[in-house]
């Protein structure tokens, strides 16, 4: 028995990442369809931007995050714009704060429209400009925020394809940020603490925010006092808001979160096993060490 | 299984498996993947800037103002225009000192806004959410909110180190540590889900989007 | 002396405050000044972005002038970004341009999603090598991380009221700790810096 532990302590790492990948692949080549339990946080999200559909105010959805977090976060994006786009609510697709989120944003966006347009019969199913624009980057970070909430169409006159704000459906009434429904921003950094800090103190808008699980655990402070509306975290929250998407306004797509909630299944159980593996084979390899000296 | 007869998928299919050669070992093709990513990311990130910031905020402007013949309007782009030339001098040793403006105006702007939204946002609201509830010792509620309260002052007392951790404060130090360590064990519990989403994002594009194994 | 220091400060104490009086006062010449100094920060801001490329590239080539084995890696990343910059400024429709959005999509996305995803790998890796309970608060930890690893997904979903209890109770109590006193920590670094007394962001003297 002494050689099985001696044989974990030694263990080349390489064979953990190739068990690591292999918990990853199989499930997803044979997925076994897991259960998604529905959270508190991410009603509350979806319940909110569907209940804007009665004010006609428009949603802001913020894509304020790089490739190196997509896989996490594009998910939610897709289901949150799907969901407004769906109820009719008009939406404003803005990249967020820092360069790389513009090209995600054209991305999501990109990718929402052509499954929507794809079952057109008459025409494109949604129209840009009267169900959803998108916004450029703007620099200028914390100004940015603080510009739109005074005066939107002097922070950002033009949308990303140059069209004036003022002759857009969506925009041509959104002075400031006031006039906006709701923000979610879908970030893996601390940004969405910035638009609470400026948009929702300041201003007044509601924030709700999608985030990375790394950073949903520190959010929880915000929900519990009511400043954010709420929140999608990590890859969970957005199998959540795809499955609340399906069960109640019946969207049928390609659930993508969902589907990679079978991967996370096996993969928490693999770490689990092996960090209650690793403290056996410590206490034992403690006890040994004591007992020779 | 329909593999991908797009290029495009082949090109970002290789560059992923590049990418993962390095948990076997460190190699010339992994060096190249990296330089390249962040060559490509900065380029990528001077055309953004080029097109969305300096023809509008800057070129645009300043053409509209010479155009309209609009003094005022040409300076106040012109100023901060200069202001921001002068981060150029960073890379001058005896005038890296100029830099020192652009500098001062921004760190004067992002300090002097920050200050009262943070204290709003952080301090007060989040004060408010934990003193604010009405105490009913028969709900179970009420006893949450209790300790939601114990565990905040307890936390406030550990990174409080103005004052020795001795006596009633390390006591009370002690009670917070304990509350850190779940709140951390929660957040490791997290992280894990969020680097192996990462994970099996590159996964789902290498067997869906590239093999088409999977639907 | 005058203008590499007592006026940088200066221009910092009237700017830090300004801005801080200008929140609480709603009036329209607050208002434009506020709009004005916005709209300059922009500017200023684009700028800083600017100096960071221009810091790449002092690296990179001192690195090629080096003639070292790995300088060839620099000269990828110049070229790669010299190519990706001019295919975006000067490429038809701009940054609508067929190339410029499939090397974005085909290049940058997955170079730059599948670097971050090998943290999966150490993560994993690392919780069997260090992840050890030595004492009774990182058994604590252990034990909760454990819980919530479970609990967040349909395996453990019996354990969903427990996580969500830990979340919104043991959790909060300790973030918001935390918060409160990143809160206080942001205040009193700003006003150190308006007061002149923080100085370090002006560099050596």
């Amino acid at each position: 028995m002494m050689k099985f532990w001696l044989f974990l302590e030694r263990l080349d790492r390489r064979w953990i990442y190739l068990a690591i990948g292999l918990s990853v692949i199989i499930p997803l080549i044979f997925p076994f369809n897991s259960p998604t339990t529905i959270t508190p946080p991410t009603v509350n999200l979806w319940n909110y931007i569907d209940s804007l559909a009665e004010t006609g105010k428009p949603l802001m959805v913020i894509t304020d995050y790089a490739p190196s977090t997509s896989p996490e976060l594009d998910p939610m994006s897709r289901a949150v714009i799907r969901h407004a786009l769906e109820k009719d609510i008009p939406i404003i697709i803005y990249g967020g704060l820092y360069p790389q989120g513009f090209g995600m944003s054209q991305r999501v966006e990109q990718y929402v429209i052509d499954e929507m347009n794809h079952k057109k019969v008459n025409g494109d199913t949604i129209i840009y400009g009267e169900d959803w624009v998108l916004l450029p980057f703007i620099p200028g970070a914390t100004a940015v925020i603080m510009g739109m909430g005074d005066d939107f169409h002097r922070t950002s006159p033009e949308d990303a394809r140059g069209n004036s704000l003022s002759d857009l459906e969506v925009t041509k009434d959104v002075r400031r940020l006031g006039d906006i429904g709701l923000i979610v921003d879908i970030s893996g950094s601390s940004l969405p603490r910035l638009w609470l800090q400026y948009a929702t103190t300041r201003y007044g808008v509601p924030v709700g925010v999608g985030t990375t699980a790394v950073s949903a655990a520190e959010y929880y402070a915000f929900l519990q006092t009511g400043q954010f509306v709420g929140m999608m975290g990590g890859m969970k929250g957005a199998a959540e808001y795809e499955q609340l998407n399906e069960d109640l306004i019946e969207v049928k797509v390609r659930r993508v979160a969902s589907i990679a909630m079978d991967a996370q299944n096996a993969v928490h159980i693999f770490i689990i096993i092996i960090v209650i593996l690793g403290n056996i084979s410590f206490f034992v390899m403690k006890k040994n060490k004591a007992r020779r000296f | 299984m329909s593999i991908s007869t797009n290029l495009w998928v082949w090109l970002a299919a290789f560059l992923t498996l590049t990418i993962y050669s390095f948990l076997y070992k460190d190699n010339i093709m992994y060096k190249f993947a990296e330089h390249l990513f962040v060559g490509a990311s900065v380029g990528w990130s001077i055309a953004i800037i080029w097109h969305l910031t300096v023809f509008q905020y800057i070129i645009d402007p300043i053409k509209e103002a010479v155009l309209n013949k609009d003094v005022l309007g040409f300076i106040l782009v012109l100023v901060p225009t200069i202001i921001g030339l002068m981060y150029f001098s960073r890379f001058s040793r005896s005038k890296g000192w100029i830099a020192r403006w652009p500098i001062a105006v921004t760190m004067g702007y992002y300090t002097g806004i920050s200050i009262t939204p943070s204290i709003e946002t952080n301090i007060f609201k989040q004060v408010e959410g934990t003193i604010l509830t009405s105490f009913n010792p028969g709900s179970l509620g009420s006893w949450w909110a209790l300790l939601l309260l114990v565990g905040v002052v307890t936390t406030l007392f550990y990174f409080f180190f103005s004052v020795k951790h001795a006596g009633f404060v390390g006591r009370t130090a002690k009670v917070g540590i304990w509350f850190v360590m779940i709140a951390f064990g929660a957040s490791f519990g997290y992280t894990v889900m969020a680097r192996v989403s990462l994970l099996i994002g590159r996964i789902q594009f290498l067997l869906h989007d590239w093999l088409g194994i999977i639907k | 002396m005058l203008f590499k220091r007592t006026l940088p400060l200066l221009v910092v104490f009237v700017l830090g405050i300004a801005m801080m009086i200008q929140y609480f006062i709603p009036h329209p010449i607050s208002q434009s000044f506020k709009e004005g100094a916005d709209n300059w920060i922009r500017i200023i801001g684009a700028f800083a972005i600017v100096l960071g490329l221009a810091s790449f590239f002092h690296v990179h080539t001192r690195k090629i002038m080096r003639k070292n084995k790995d300088s060839i890696f620099s000269v990828v990343a110049i070229v790669s970004l010299i190519g990706m910059a001019l295919i975006g400024i000067l490429g038809k429709d701009g940054l609508d341009n067929w190339l410029f959005s499939n090397l974005y999509s085909y290049i940058i996305v997955p170079l730059d999603a599948t670097m971050f995803s090998l943290l999966s790998f150490y993560i994993a890796s690392a919780a069997f090598k260090a992840f050890k309970a030595r004492n009774a608060m990182a058994f604590a930890l252990l034990v909760t991380a454990i819980i919530v690893m479970l609990g967040r997904v349909s395996f453990g979903s019996f354990l969903n009221g427990l996580v969500e209890w830990i979340m919104v109770y043991p959790n909060t109590a300790a973030q918001r700790g935390i918060l409160i006193g990143i809160g206080l920590g942001i205040i009193a670094t700003s006003l150190k810096i308006i007061l002149g007394i923080e100085r370090s962001y002006l560099g050596g003297e």
